[in-house]
């Protein structure tokens, strides 16, 4: 039987908050952190962290089903 | 001499006399200008022994060889005296109008010293100065005096004003150039107030400046230009001002809530962060001379307990230092707190973390109502704030006005109970809303061993470890890992050469984070005519960071000195820093070593000083 698709919540923090906003995607089984970055490109001058479910993820990290997933935008403070 | 106009008015209040001093030619570029040519002059000719506050103690506002520059970001200039919060050297940066209109009026910068028999101010037109009455100032918050002054020298004189807290001599009072832009760390303000000067007011001038290479120089801006415009942090502060990713911040930790104490706040992130100041209360955007980033605030607040009238918004320091240190999501309440901390004329960082500290210590029984002159101190209550707190500090008034008049360190100290542990400072002055337990490991070794005590901007270290920039031209190009330790210390050596450099050319460093490190330079010697290398300008900026250390040690700064608080390396309680320990002796160790720092003075070891010509 094939593995069924992962359910995953994608949402903007910071100033990507209004880019990005918050939406629920389905993604391939298997899917990775940087699957997501190559769906939401930003910035090339900007880097980004990606958060699952609030804790830090890197680019391999794998995603499962119901996955909250926060793009966050680094960027100097004041 | 190009750019700079080689004269710096000198004024002593004692006897009200004026005269010009002209520096030699070669320190301009020696120390570049702005905060490294003010810490020179500073280092040369102030009384070390002068209390900050003493008549006799130096007061300097120095121009960038920028100043006047039709180009974003370099409307800026620095300030240096002996500070009255920390008792070590002092400097603050400030943007705004005032320093191109300084430049046009024929100065590079001001020396004062002396005390006004009574009240004063400092009116500069073209080629000259005079010591007018400022009576009819003395004791206006500053929003009524910046309006008086617009009556009396026309609505395009630029000012530099001060509130009842600096003359108060509240140490943390600071400077408002045309009730906006802030000489804001190390109480510059309550210096002015002990000089029974209330006010510098410039009346307009018209552009006149030349420049080493007229022709170059316009090409050159015209060129970078653009690329300001259109790059992404441009956008974001433009869109929603330096408060515009608060909320980013909080999720890596780096927003410090409650003291210290917490590191992330849903709520508040939403609330709190520039879009949301943006959304309900920005009338218009306001920015500095020439400045295309455009990155300040003008809000209005309606139908609120916390109205305010059109003018001034908050920045991210204002925002995180009154709303989340002290546990508010109010959005209202602290744009209110921030409008009155201006008025009266109080630096929001040093006064929302003292007063943070104070809300600890209340919760902690360690300041009871006795001290607190019956005041509840109680966490995310800014009515009280507002009401009664920030007024009674700005007055020295009471028991609490007068303990928190101090700053945090001298208020802790006073209580005892160990409450100086929960403190959040280095040497004195308090640290800025960047928490590096979650925002970068090389931020502590940054506010250690900054010069004028916990200080994000007078070095590099903030950007280059958020990423913000990359000079492969001199070695920079490697993303760093925030939360390690890894080539922190290499990166503070050239951090601190970029922040002296960045401070004393007077790049704005929002605007300039788009430049490379070899445009900084073409811009430096096409105005001036310096003829910097990338070696000599690097060495400059070294240079002007080692003697900065140098009048700290003169104050009697060593290197136990260079230390954080018991608060800011315990390990963060949540968020992606919970639980990691910052390693910051062994930081310490090996940025001394890279530095060639002498262990115990904390100061460089004679042969770096001769051979960057300190001895
Ligand atoms: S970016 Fe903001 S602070 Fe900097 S010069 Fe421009 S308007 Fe002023």
């Amino acid at each position: 039987m094939r593995n069924p698709s992962i359910s995953i919540t994608i949402e903007g923090a910071g100033f990507l908050r209004k880019k990005i906003g918050t939406r629920t995607i389905v993604m391939p089984p298997g899917s990775r952190v940087s699957d997501i970055k190559k769906q939401f490109p930003v910035d090339t001058d900007l880097r980004v962290i990606v958060f699952v479910n609030r804790k830090k993820a890197s680019d391999s990290h794998a995603l499962h089903n119901g996955d909250l997933i926060s793009i966050v935008p680094i960027f100097f403070g004041g | 001499m190009h750019a700079n106009t080689g004269k710096i008015l000198r004024i002593n209040l004692d006897d009200n006399s004026i005269s010009v001093f002209s520096p030699d030619e070669e320190l301009y570029k020696k120390y570049i200008g702005g905060s490294g040519l003010a810490a020179k002059l500073f280092y040369d000719m102030a009384d070390f022994n002068c209390p900050a506050l003493d008549p006799q103690a130096m007061l300097i506002f120095m121009n960038g060889p920028l100043a006047g520059v039709k180009f974003s970001g370099t409307s800026r200039m620095s300030a240096a005296g002996r500070s009255p919060l920390t008792n070590i050297f002092a400097e603050s940066s400030c943007g705004g109008h005032f320093p191109p209109q300084l430049r046009y009026a024929g100065f590079d910068g001001i020396i004062i010293t002396g005390k006004a028999a009574k009240p004063s101010l400092i009116h500069i037109t073209r080629g000259k100065a005079e010591i007018v009455d400022a009576g009819w100032l003395w004791g206006t918050p500053i929003s009524t005096a910046n309006e008086k002054i617009k009556t009396k020298f026309g609505t395009q004189s630029k000012s530099l004003v001060i509130g009842p807290a600096g003359e108060h001599l509240v140490s943390f009072a600071c400077i408002l150039s045309n009730a906006h832009h802030a000489f804001g760390r190390c109480g510059f303000g309550a210096i002015m107030g002990s000089k029974n000067l209330k006010a510098i007011v410039i009346d307009h001038q018209n552009f006149n400046q030349s420049y080493y290479d007229s022709a170059k120089l316009h090409t050159l801006t015209n060129e970078i230009t653009p690329r300001i415009k259109e790059h992404i942090f441009t956008q974001v502060l433009n869109d929603f001002g330096s408060a515009g990713n608060l909320e980013g911040h909080m999720y890596t930790g780096d927003v410090p809530i409650k003291n210290w104490s917490e590191n992330f706040n849903e709520e508040m992130a939403e609330n709190l962060t520039g879009s949301t100041i943006s959304e309900r209360y920005l009338t218009r955007k306001a920015s500095c001379a020439h400045c295309v980033v455009a990155c300040k605030r003008i809000i209005r607040i309606e139908d609120s307990p916390f109205a305010i009238s059109e003018g001034p918004g908050p920045e991210y320091e204002t925002v995180a230092a009154l709303g989340c240190m002290l546990n508010s999501s109010d959005l209202a309440a602290v744009c209110k707190a921030g409008r009155v901390c201006n008025d009266l004329g109080m630096d929001s960082i040093s006064a929302g973390a003292t007063i943070a500290w104070a809300m600890e210590a209340f919760e902690k029984g360690h300041l009871t109502l006795h001290e607190t002159d019956g005041i509840a101190l109680e966490w995310g209550d800014l009515c009280t704030v507002i009401e009664k707190v920030l007024p009674a500090i700005a007055a020295r008034k009471g028991n609490l006005g007068m303990l928190l008049s101090h700053g945090s360190k001298k208020a802790a100290e006073h209580i005892g109970n160990n409450s100086i542990s929960y403190t959040a400072q280095s040497k004195g002055l308090e640290a800025p809303m960047h928490d590096p337990r979650g925002g970068g490991h090389g931020h502590a070794l940054a506010y250690a061993v900054s010069p004028r005590g916990a200080c994000h901007v007078s070095t590099a270290m903030h950007f280059m470890e958020t990423g913000a920039c990359n000079y492969p031209e001199i070695g920079f190009e490697f993303d760093l890992e925030a939360l390690t330790d890894e080539k922190k210390p290499e990166t503070m050596v050239l951090a601190a050469s970029i922040g002296s450099i960045e401070n004393s050319a007077c790049f704005c460093q929002y605007a300039d984070r788009p430049l490379s490190f070899n445009e900084m330079l073409e811009l430096v010697n096409l105005s001036s005519g310096y003829g910097h290398t990338l070696d000599s300008f690097i060495e400059a900026g070294l240079r002007i960071f080692h003697l900065k250390r140098l009048i700290n040690h003169r104050y009697g700064t060593v290197r136990a000195d260079d230390a954080l608080t018991e608060r800011m390396l315990e390990p963060a309680r949540e968020g992606d820093g919970a639980g990691i320990l910052i390693n910051f002796e062994s930081m310490l160790n090996k940025f001394y070593s890279l530095m060639n720092f002498d262990d115990q003075k904390g100061i460089a070891k004679e042969e770096t000083l001769r051979k960057l010509d300190l001895l």
